[in-house]
């Protein structure tokens, strides 16, 4: 075992003597008569066990554990105790004050024991602490990587953008077949995938946030952003129902990733065959939760992919979308207690119902 | 003593990146509303030509676009040196914004800044470009004034 260092704390000058006798050969020890002693000890050395004796003038075992916790948190704590102080010990254990207890008069191998298991409680308990620590380090690495990777992107990604719009307005869109619009269509999806990545790292980042929303207005905003971004937007009816004749409030950012990946994918998964492309949607606020359903008369999708649409990656259709949209929308809902359903036949259409607590009262 | 013009005379454009320099320029001009185009890939350059109009060696302009995602002098300090020019120069000279984050965490700072008009999102589009010139100077008249885009 590598040097353990125990401090072992009681006002009875014979029991520290004897406390030295016992286990200097096995450990680092370190006596105090008193818990100010004790604390200049702490102050100096970093201690793995402190054994304290519960009965001292002045201050108490256990109060002394209590006033050191703060400071000092990494220790493990043990009481050397008669059995009259039961309820004491109970309140202790139960807070966390005190790792164990033993009773007095203490008999070395118990106690010796007792500081090994006390020792490796220390162990894990730094090890979880470092590996906490390395883990969130890395984590916000991982996630400013991610972000200043999407913007370096993305700058060159809205000049290539800005390009084709040059090339509409100079009208040489149709100059060259259909080339253009094959380059306009392959940075959509970058763009798109980009726009997935940073959504789906917000949504794992930031806590949530609770704000009012009026969901006509959010409704309105999305369809006609969605809408402007898809070729095929403007030849599909909208029917939109919205009441919401009490107040909602929710996380707006997430709310509006979700109603936006719904609207979106309506849009992308019409039916090029279909004479009346249609989305329906309808938002009915309640005091305790909302409920959206957003149905169109798109291809559908078949029975057997319905289960695996949320997973990451996953496409019921190999050429079109990321494979992330309903992967975040499901990983918001986890984060905001909600629930999705999907009721889909290929050829007729798909109509998802999600429903998110609301959060006002 | 400079006063807001009835109509545009010149404007200013900053960003590091080459590309993005010409598409913006290329827009400007399709509008034909600005006498003078000055485009600047060093901000600090741009702050210089700024100097320089403040001494009547140059036009002040009364626009500029700003982008913020800059290495060597970024947009924030830009904005920051921009506020300590005289107050007439301040009232009379509009800043835009340009970004191509899909971040909204500089929103915040830039609204902060205090003297940014508004963010305009990258590309910079005829449509958007045409409707701020107009809001910018309502009485003005031009060609273009009441150009929309064919979707």
């Amino acid at each position: 075992m590598p040097s353990v260092k125990v401090l072992y704390i009681d006002d009875e000058p014979s029991n520290l003597d004897s406390f030295n006798a016992s286990f200097r050969r096995l450990y680092e020890v370190f006596v105090a008569r008193s818990a100010e002693e004790g604390s200049r000890v702490l102050e100096t050395t970093p201690i793995h066990v402190i054994v304290s004796d519960q009965r001292m003038p002045g201050i108490t075992g256990v109060e002394f554990f209590k006033s050191i916790k703060e400071k000092y948190p990494d220790p493990v704590r043990i009481l050397l105790t008669g059995y009259t102080d039961v309820q004491v010990l109970a309140d202790a254990i139960n807070h966390g004050d005190i790792y164990h207890y033993i009773a007095k008069p203490w008999n070395s191998l118990d106690l010796q024991q007792s500081i090994a298991n006390a020792y490796e409680a220390y162990s894990a308990k730094v090890a979880l602490k470092d590996k906490v620590e390395s883990l969130q380090r890395s984590n916000d690495e991982l996630n400013r990587f991610v972000y200043s990777i999407s913007h370096e992107l993305r700058a060159p990604l809205t000049s290539a953008k800005g390009i084709i719009n040059l090339i509409k307005l100079e009208d040489l869109y149709h100059s060259s077949g259909n080339y253009w619009e094959l380059m306009e269509s392959c940075i959509k999806d970058l763009d798109d995938y980009i726009h997935n990545i940073l959504d789906y790292y917000k949504n794992s980042r930031l806590d949530a946030q609770t704000e009012k929303i009026d969901f006509a207005s959010l409704l309105y905003k999305l369809i006609e952003l969605h809408k402007n971004a898809d070729p095929g937007g403007a030849f599909i009816r909208f029917n939109t129902d919205v009441v919401q004749e009490v107040g909602y409030c929710g996380d707006k950012f997430r709310v509006e990733l979700i109603l936006g990946n719904l609207i979106s994918n309506a849009i992308r998964y019409q039916n090029p065959l279909e004479s009346q492309q249609w989305i329906d949607v309808k938002i009915s606020v309640f005091s305790e939760y909302v409920l959206i359903s957003v149905a169109d008369n798109g291809i559908g999708i078949e029975k057997k992919y319905q289960d695996r649409i949320y997973t990451q990656f996953f496409r019921a259709q190999t050429e079109k979308g990321t494979g992330l949209g309903l992967f975040i929308v499901k990983e918001v809902l986890t984060k905001l207690n909600g629930t999705i359903t999907l009721e889909s036949e290929p050829g007729k259409g798909s109509r998802f119902q999600v429903t998110l607590p609301n959060n006002c009262g | 003593m400079l006063e807001k013009l009835g109509e545009p005379r010149s404007v200013m454009l900053v960003d590091d990146n080459r590309v993005a320099l010409i598409l913006s320029r290329k827009i400007i001009e399709k509008a034909r509303v600005f006498k003078e185009i000055t485009s600047f890939q060093s901000p600090s350059k741009a702050l210089r030509h700024l100097c320089e109009a403040e001494q009547g060696k140059h036009l002040f302009p009364d626009l500029i676009l700003l982008d913020i995602q800059m290495p060597e002098l970024d947009g924030f300090e830009f904005l920051t040196e921009f506020k300590k020019f005289p107050p007439q120069y301040q009232s009379f000279c509009s800043i835009f914004v340009l970004t191509s984050s899909y971040d909204d965490t500089d929103l915040g700072k830039i609204r902060e800044m205090g003297n940014v008009n508004q963010l305009l999102e990258k590309p910079l589009t005829l449509e958007t470009f045409i409707s701020l010139i107009n809001e910018l100077y309502p009485a003005y008249d031009y060609p273009m004034r009441n150009y929309r885009s064919v979707r």
